[in-house]
């Protein structure tokens, strides 16, 4: 079936497009080409003027160790987050999907977290656990626990960790949740006929058929925990301690805003631009192909 | 192979009772097809003997075993959705062959097993494709045979025929009935079409608000409705129903109602039949033509005739005349009472 549709001239096609191409090169094609500008030079620091220095940015970047360090950091972190926010989402929508009374009440309250910005969810973690005066922390000192995530890396990692992924299970849980409720009852009522019992249910018929919706949240999660999660790094452990929580983008605005050096940092934010591309890419030509039915 | 029984069977959702109490024993092999408007509780019946639906009061026996408290997987039944229900990502042999995967029953049995059922039921071609690749002749098939190749001792049928179109509807009618007999399960078919339940049934159920009006054999109940609404619900043209003063005198009805087939009128010139009416159209269908009249009073009658016989004008005053024994007399609650 033929689903395009045909213009008899060229303004209105043009109009129509103009508001998302305006947007578009406003805010990403000229930032973006200003990155890759810049990337090629080494200002002074009071950027009075630049040298530039060709591909020099980038040879140093990729033989430097932290950046290195960095990438790991955000592999690990990024993983961590999708797996934690869109594990704990499904969990509590298979849940939701089963209630009957109440599921209005219950849906709303768990979509809370998600209006809270990402910064604002940083500093309530960061009170909780505060090493000080936070309620966790003097909670796991009850129990003989010693919390520091000041000087401790992976109690750092576990606590950014939580307060990224917790903003975002709510958004995982709507979409879960729409999945889940799109699955027809009968299906699962025939497997039941069938013989399978609720997990066997689960892993055969209900995760397949919800593996678009899966697919969909991986991509949009990945991206996620690259870039927006800045604001809960910045909070809570500021990249520490010893840059245990410096993930790539963390490490843009401080080799750049905090260090001063504009051309490493325009460097990285090339290669965070390449990177995520090439990852979506890979997903949506590999995943995508095996997620529809 | 099993036997049903159902034993003052009750349902309730909440406040609302949708099943009233429903008694009945199904031999071995017998093909029951539960009938009635839409919201009659003949699904949610079903169901429970599905193990689908929880059971308010009363009890399910399986071979003379209570399963009121089995999960649907427990009770060795198979079930044959409206909208088939086929797993969407799985091919035609994957979906026959998930029920006998999760038993773990060997692979080489499996395949075998399968194979037997798409050969019976055509499907032989079409084993690697997925349900959406298929028509709705061929997914009907597939749910057929996913029922099939697990050996169970009953099948259940939830309207499986309705969304077919209505050639394939008879053609799948006949299918269904003869893989019934050659297979010899029990069957329990629920539909709301009254020519599927007369075609298939042993035995009929025909329900009326959540209450089984009638229980037997399609001519029986065909030729023997007990209530009104059994009558007017099976045969097609519905039933004409006349009260005291449609008749006017003719026959003594009380404050109950005659009831009357369109087939077992006849039209005749005025003046020799028993009551009077004018024809308001008719409708020839080939070998049959039905003719829509009214009484003197305005209240609609259906006469069937043979196609062959002569059409009335529009308009023409004629009389109608029956067999005084084909004659049905309900009293005002509905329930038939004897021939005066």
């Amino acid at each position: 079936m033929e689903k395009r549709v045909t213009f008899k001239g060229w303004m209105l096609p043009l109009c129509l497009l103009a508001p998302q191409v305006i947007i578009t090169a406003v805010f990403f094609f000229y930032p973006a080409g200003q990155a890759v500008w810049q990337s090629m030079f080494i200002p002074d620091p009071f950027g009075l003027k630049s040298q530039f220095v060709g591909f020099g940015n980038f040879e140093f970047l990729l033989s430097d160790r932290y950046y290195r360090a960095a990438f790991a950091t955000t592999a690990i972190f990024s993983g961590l987050v999708t797996v934690v926010s869109m594990g704990l989402a499904l969990y509590l929508a298979v849940l939701a999907d089963r209630l009957i009374k109440g599921s209005g009440v219950y849906r709303t309250l768990l979509i809370w977290p998600y209006a809270v910005a990402p910064a604002v969810a940083g500093v309530l973690w960061l009170f909780m656990f505060n090493t000080r005066v936070g309620v966790v922390a003097w909670y796991l000192g009850l129990l003989g626990y010693d919390w520091n995530h000041v000087l401790n890396e992976a109690e750092a990692m576990g606590l950014v960790v939580a307060a990224s992924s917790w903003g975002r299970v709510s958004y995982n849980f709507l979409f879960f949740l729409a999945g889940l409720q799109a699955i027809p009852k009968s299906v699962i009522e025939a497997a039941a006929i069938d013989g399978a019992r609720f997990w066997t249910r689960f892993r055969t018929i209900v995760f397949p058929l919800l593996s678009p919706t899966t697919f969909f949240l991986l991509v949009v999660n990945i991206v996620y925990a690259f870039f927006e999660t800045f604001g809960v790094i910045h909070t809570i452990t500021s990249g520490g301690p010893q840059q245990a929580t410096t993930i790539l983008v963390y490490k843009v605005f401080a080799d750049g805003f905090v260090g001063q050096d504009l051309g490493s940092s325009a460097a990285q934010s090339v290669i965070l631009l390449i990177v995520v591309g090439a990852m979506t890419i890979i997903q949506f030509k590999f995943v995508e192909r095996r997620v529809h039915y | 192979m099993a036997t049903i029984k159902l034993d003052a069977l009750k349902k309730s959702f909440g406040k609302v009772d949708v099943i009233h109490g429903v008694d009945i024993d199904i031999k071995d092999g017998e093909f029951i097809v539960i009938v009635g408007p839409s919201g009659c509780g003949k699904s949610t019946m079903l169901r429970m003997v599905a193990g689908l639906e929880t059971v308010t009061s009363g009890e399910v026996q399986i071979n003379g075993v209570g399963v009121n408290d089995k999960e649907p997987m427990d009770r060795n039944i198979a079930m044959v959705f409206q909208n088939y229900a086929l797993y969407p990502h799985m091919s035609v042999f994957d979906n026959m062959a998930y029920g006998l995967k999760i038993a773990k029953t060997p692979k080489e049995e499996i395949a075998e097993r399968v194979q037997a059922a798409a050969k019976l039921l055509q499907l032989e071609e079409y084993l690697e494709r997925k349900p959406r690749e298929l028509s709705g002749g061929q997914r009907q098939r597939v749910a057929m045979g996913r029922a099939i190749v697990r050996k169970p001792d009953v099948f259940l049928f939830d309207e499986p025929l309705s969304n077919l179109d209505a050639k394939l509807r008879v053609q799948m009618r006949l299918e269904i009935k003869q893989l019934q007999k050659s297979l010899g399960v029990t069957a329990l078919y629920v539909t709301h079409d009254q020519v599927e339940a007369m075609t298939l049934a042993d035995r009929m159920i025909v329900m009326n608000g959540g209450v089984a009006d009638q229980i037997g054999a399609p001519l029986e109940v065909y030729k023997n409705p007990k209530t009104a609404f059994v009558a007017g619900f099976i045969g097609s043209p519905a039933t004409n129903f006349l009260t005291a003063t449609d008749l006017a005198g003719v026959v003594e009805v009380g404050d109950g109602t005659l009831g009357i087939r369109p087939e077992h009128l006849q039209l005749c010139p005025a003046g020799e039949g028993s009551l009077n009416v004018d024809v308001l159209y008719t409708e020839a269908l080939g070998a049959e033509t039905l003719i829509h009249a009214k009484l003197a009073n305005g209240a609609p009658i259906t006469v069937r005739q043979d196609g062959q016989m002569e059409l009335p004008e529009s308009g023409a005053n004629l009389d109608v005349r029956w067999q005084a024994d084909a004659v049905m007399l309900f009293d005002k609650n509905g329930q038939r009472v004897a021939n005066a």
